[in-house]
């Protein structure tokens, strides 16, 4: 099989993103054919980059070949394991979005379609050029095309203040990024990014200490932004929740990984391995933002903001497993490497999952209802019981629940860390169990953030009026496909690590765990630890059948339906004596309070509790600098007072010390 | 019988009772009862005679016997007896308020234990082997001492701080190096009770100037300047 | 053998809790119900009629089999009896900790599910609670298995009846913390109280405000099984001798009389535990729990410090 074969499939996909958006400006086409025709061409380009993805893993022999196209500027391209592990993520939640999507634009009329579909085919292309670029050129144009297309994307649904708020300071954040990455691309050519040197003639070049470590900088700067690293990640709560739920599901599941793969791609492979140092910067910062998105995430009312600050915390602990993988390189064991980056793309793939079945999910809800607001959802499991199936899922998948798939990688992630002590360096060997403990806080916090998202949404009682419908068929089928694979890797980690391997190969030159069979993790040894995920499923299936069947047996009587006991209470019983939002995670509220001084305001409008929360990192950190620029440009006005004659002095003044400069 | 003496080999005993040091020292960095701080003072106080009983068995140094008892009769009982009576004479009730929350002073304190290690760890290589490990305990002991002295106000709780911070030096001293040249020791037990009368008078007169023993009244002074 | 394993434990799961009710009440100078009391109950409830509220929900009505479920599973996981049993590999302690995690977190679904006022209270308190004690609980295990060098549960008994760690002082640490953590997710006395519908003391009871009948039944003999799980694995980690690590009937037997023994003698411990403490305040749990980490953490401080 020709080996090019996978990298011109999925080319030849990007190339069917622009023609998707040309095709969306035909002017005669009835809404609904534009939307299945356009959605549909997004669904087969998810496919195939799915596909070449997959045989990129399997097929491709590092090293996997190049293909050049153009003159100057030279685009290049080429798929090896790494992109095409991210190739599958992209494909796996383009999918499911652009089949949700169907569904969930059905009510938009040509204009508001065309809002969406123009955009949204580029955005995918985008990503996926993103992921086949192989010089600085590629890579940059990519990365610009992802950020514009997606703030065009998060103003497609809702135009009001707040919304464009969030698109112009998620636009601001990506090109400061992007400013970054140019810095750092021109440190790594040698000043000229358009030299059309490929990626694999940059690697492990020798460069001047200080120079790698600027680009490590610039590139952690650059790349941080869109991962929604601590401190940079105030556009994230603020722009997933404005965008169209299937535009949220894409960039939280595929646009936040793409960040994780420039950092693999630059900083693993290319730079040159010295030094232990940023190994433990990435665990640092990985842990902050896991902890403060989680912490974030559980005092949220709203369930797209709540969701987002979850991707943060998620985001956060992907990298504390690379940095993680990235100590135990520095300290010269590869197969424990090998083990961490396996728990961190391994979780990388899941969060795809799970993350965009619940941005797909609370979508449905939103169309549904025409809320998220959790303090006035709930019941929502009468109303929507396939969504809430489905939901619940994910739930207990992101929840880091056996059998699913998120408990798998963490369970990775923690033997990588049990392992710690394996290291040379005895201060590491203290901290790295510690930060396992954070670890295991932050899971648990996670999985009460969930809880609360679920049971306020889907349990209880409905806490306003509104009449829920279920999501439609497309919608249903998106998020099935998405639940099923939660399920499926829950049940065959296995197959993930196996797929897995072929990028450790390449990022740890020729190390990779042991073989592992389908149904089973056994990471080192069988005696030191293993996990059969499919023994668990079963084993609880028939525990449950067995009780069910002997509890019926022996003591089935009919049930009857009674009104709720509630302690004997006998007054009217409304919904809004349930927990609010706010009610449900006040304790924590009040626990963590030294950390986020947030605290509770009495709403007099609607008589409600609300929690006011400032980010610490905005406050402390945004304010001051925007003061800064504030005052300098104050002090620029001066300059400017309206005398043509003034402003021809300066320009004199300029021409004046340029010529003795350039002399 | 391998077993048997696996199971109470004193350097086992030794290690376990370093543990508990460190145990005792997060406790005080914890407790808010000004009565609970001296019970663990005291606690503190047997357990270094118990460790510089189990190096004298070690070493089989007479002396160390000696100092072992001092330690026990001096600062397990007898400091631990006059802060419990001063507390009684001085009427301080209730309880000790902090500066900082509990979670995060403790939080503080792993860090500085971590660091203490890292500290430590290559001092240690010019100690017994049996013994690595034990500077490091009593250097972080010592430093979550001055952490407690940091985050309290009220006098008496400065002095526990104080005594703390001296057991863990002494415990350095004999653990580490398996012993301690008993003229020394005298000399720092001295210095601690002078320390400690001296401070026991400084209380009366803080009392009897501002009716209190919280420090913060101490910044007043400056002010009335 | 594993099934033998399982009805063990759950048969001895209501004697173990009744022994300790009867302990509690001799310390407090009531008289006891006697030993057969947690089968009565058990039996009681099961004959009685099951009521559903108005508007639940499956979870409701399937939750109760579901925990039950996950702890019986749990059951096969730990060694009880012996090490190696056939289910052993399929899970070490980190993928136990996940399973009683889906019996919790089920129970907090099925509270909401009834949209009353205490249990939604209940159900947040659970989860805050365990939310907190968790990082204990895996630093506990962690000691164990840095001592061990692994985290299947059987490799860690058979190490620990070997090398007699248990006497290791990172192994004291990691058994306080346990024991903390063992009086935190099993509701027992500073957090919560197994004996009262109190408002402002109830945790896990407000979760089943709702349930009667044979739903009821399951659920308390669950909450007995989850008791009796962790002073199990808790046995199995710090005070391992006696349980069998081949299968012939004698070992078996032998290990079975050294359970009983171990059980009737962990009950006053708890008992007195609970009699001398007083019920913590809600917003104090967080030291409490703290502090069981904080003993994790000295364990593994220790650990490295000290060496092993």
């Amino acid at each position: 099989m020709n080996a090019l074969l996978p990298l011109q499939m999925a080319l030849g996909a990007v190339a069917l993103g622009p023609l998707a958006s040309l095709g969306s400006l035909l002017p005669r086409l009835h809404p609904s054919w534009l939307r299945y025709t356009s959605l549909m061409t997004s669904t087969l380009m998810s496919l195939l980059w799915l596909l070449s993805g997959a045989l990129g893993l399997i097929l491709v022999a590092a090293p996997a070949p190049n293909l050049a196209v153009g003159g100057i500027p030279l685009w290049q391209f080429r798929l090896d394991p790494l992109s095409a592990f991210f190739l599958v993520v992209l494909g796996v939640v383009g999918t499911a979005s652009s089949l949700h999507a169907v569904g969930y634009f059905r009510q938009l009329g040509r204009t508001g379609l065309r809002r969406v579909l123009i955009p949204l085919p580029l955005f995918l292309s985008a990503m996926a050029l993103l992921l086949l670029a192989d010089n600085a050129y590629t890579f940059l144009v990519a990365w610009e095309g992802m950020a514009l297309s997606s703030s065009y994307l998060i103003l497609a649904q809702t135009q009001t203040i707040q919304a464009r708020h969030a698109a112009y300071l998620y636009l601001l954040v990506a090109h400061l990024g992007a400013l970054c990455l140019l810095a750092a691309f021109a440190l790594l050519c040698h000043g000229n990014p358009l030299a059309g040197n490929d990626f694999s003639a940059l690697t492990h070049e020798v460069l001047a200490p200080g120079l790698a470590q600027a680009v490590l900088l610039l590139t952690l700067l650059g790349f941080g932004a869109k991962l929604g690293m601590a401190p940079l990640h105030v556009w994230l709560p603020e722009a997933h929740p404005a965008a169209p739920s299937p535009v949220s599901a894409l960039m939280s599941a595929a646009m936040l990984p793409m960040a994780l793969y420039g950092l693999l791609r630059i900083d693993w492979q290319i730079l040159p391995p010295e030094g232990v140092s940023w190994g433990l910067v990435w665990l640092a910062l990985g842990l902050l933002t896991a902890g403060f998105g989680v912490l974030f995430s559980t005092l949220q009312r709203d369930l797209k903001r709540l969701l987002a600050y979850s991707s943060m915390e998620n985001m956060g602990l992907i990298l504390v497993a690379l940095g993680l993988a990235r100590l135990f390189v520095a300290e010269g064991s590869p197969t424990l490497a090998a083990l961490a980056l396996s728990a961190g793309l391994f979780q990388t793939l899941n969060h795809a999952l799970f993350k965009g079945l619940l941005f797909l999910g609370s979508g449905s809800v939103f169309h549904s209802t025409g809320t998220v607001d959790m303090g006035r959802l709930g019941a929502l499991i009468r109303s929507m019981p396939q969504t809430t199936l489905l939901m619940l899922i994910g739930c207990l998948a992101i929840a880091g629940l056996p059998p699913l798939n998120g408990f798998a990688s963490e369970w990775m992630l923690l033997q990588a860390f049990l392992l710690a002590p394996q290291m040379a360096s005895g201060t590491l060997q203290a901290i790295l169990p510690l930060t396992a403990a954070g670890v295991v806080l932050v899971l648990a916090l996670a999985s009460f953030a969930i809880i609360k998202a679920f049971g306020l949404s889907f349990l209880g009682q409905p806490r306003s009026i509104y009449t829920a419908h279920e999501a439609g068929l497309w919608e249903r089928f998106a998020m099935a496909f998405l639940a099923l694979g939660c399920i499926f890797l829950g049940l065959f980690p296995g197959l993930a690590i196996h797929a897995i391997s072929a990028v450790n190969v390449l990022l740890l030159p020729g190390n990779s765990l042991g073989i592992q069979q389908p149904w089973r993790l056994t990471p080192i040894s069988p005696e030191r630890a293993s996990y059969v995920p499919g023994w668990f499923l079963i084993g609880i299936a028939v525990a449950i059948l067995l009780t069910f069947l002997l509890v019926w047996w022996r003591f089935g009587r009919p049930l009857r339906r009674v009104p709720v006991w509630s302690c004997g209470f006998r007054g009217a019983r409304t919904a809004r004596m349930q927990d609010s939002p706010a009610g449900f995670s006040q304790s924590l509220l009040r626990i963590f309070q030294p950390i986020h001084h947030g605290r509770i305001q009495p709403d007099t409008a609607s008589k409600e509790l609300r929690v006011e929360l400032a980010d610490p990192f905005w406050v402390g950190l945004y304010e001051p600098l925007q003061r800064l620029a504030l005052a300098l440009s104050r002090q620029a006005l001066r300059l400017q007072h309206g005398k043509i004659s003034s402003y021809l002095l300066y320009a004199f003044l300029t021409l004046v010390v340029l010529l003795v400069l350039v002399r | 019988m391998r077993p048997f003496l696996d199971l109470f080999s004193l350097l086992s005993i030794l290690k376990f009772l370093a543990a508990w040091m460190l145990l005792l020292s997060f406790a005080l960095l914890a407790q808010r009862r000004l009565l609970s701080l001296i019970h663990l003072l005291a606690w503190q106080g047997i357990t270094l005679a118990l460790s510089t009983a189990m190096v004298a068995v070690l070493t089989g140094d007479r002396l160390l016997w000696v100092s072992a008892t001092l330690t026990l009769s001096l600062k397990g009982l007898l400091i631990p007896f006059l802060l419990h009576r001063l507390l009684r004479r001085l009427q301080v009730r209730g309880d000790v308020e902090m500066s900082l929350n509990v979670a995060s002073v403790q939080l503080l304190g792993i860090v500085l234990v971590i660091f203490a290690f890292a500290l430590a760890a290559p001092l240690a290589g010019s100690l017994p082997a049996a013994t690595h490990g034990m500077l490091g305990i009593a250097l972080a002991a010592f430093l979550l001492a001055f952490l407690m002295m940091i985050t309290r106000r009220k006098a008496i709780s400065e002095v526990v701080g104080f005594l703390a911070m001296d057991n863990a030096l002494f415990f350095g001293a004999t653990s580490a190096t398996l012993g301690m040249p008993l003229i020394v020791e005298l000399g720092i037990a001295l210095d601690a009770l002078i320390a400690f009368l001296i401070l026991g008078v400084f209380f009366f007169h803080i009392r009897e100037s501002f009716e209190s023993l919280d420090l913060h009244w101490l910044e007043h002074l400056r002010e009335n300047q | 053998m594993q099934t033998l394993q399982v009805l063990v434990a759950l048969a001895i799961a209501p004697l173990f809790s009744a022994w300790l009710q009867m302990l509690r009440a001799l310390l407090q100078n009531r008289r006891p119900a006697g030993l057969g009391q947690g089968y009565r109950d058990l039996r009681r409830l099961f004959h009685k009629e099951a009521f559903l509220p108005e508007d639940s929900s499956w979870l409701f009505r399937f939750s109760p089999y579901i925990l039950f479920g996950t702890k019986v599973m749990a059951s096969t996981l730990v060694p009880i009896l012996a090490v190696d049993l056939p289910l052993a590999p399929a899970a070490d302690v980190i993928a136990l900790v996940g399973l009683l995690a889906v019996a919790r977190i089920f129970q907090v679904l099925a509270a909401m599910d009834t949209g009353t006022p205490f249990a939604s209270l209940g159900a947040h308190r659970e989860m805050l609670v365990s939310a907190l004690a968790e990082p204990a609980l895996l630093s506990a295990f962690f000691i164990a298995s840095l001592l061990a060098g692994s985290t299947s549960l059987s490799t860690i008994v058979l190490h620990a009846q070997e090398g007699l760690f248990s006497l290791h002082p990172s192994m004291v640490f990691a058994a306080a913390a346990f024991f903390l953590v063992l009086l935190v997710e099993n509701s027992r006395i500073p957090v919560d109280n197994p004996a009262t519908h109190l408002e402002l003391t109830m945790i896990h009871e407000a979760m089943l405000l709702e349930y009667s009948g044979r739903h009821l039944a399951l659920l308390e003999w669950g909450a007995q099984l989850k008791l009796l799980l962790y002073v199990t694995i808790g046995i199995a980690l710090f005070f391992p001798w006696g349980i069998a690590d081949q299968f012939a009937p004698m070992a078996i037997l032998l290990a079975g009389l050294a359970l009983l023994i171990k059980l009737f003698l962990a009950a006053p411990i708890l008992a007195l535990v609970e009699t001398l403490l007083a019920k913590k305040r809600l917003f104090r749990v967080p030291e409490f729990a703290a502090t069981a980490f904080l003993f994790g953490v000295i364990g593994l401080l220790t650990h490295f410090m000290l060496g092993s």
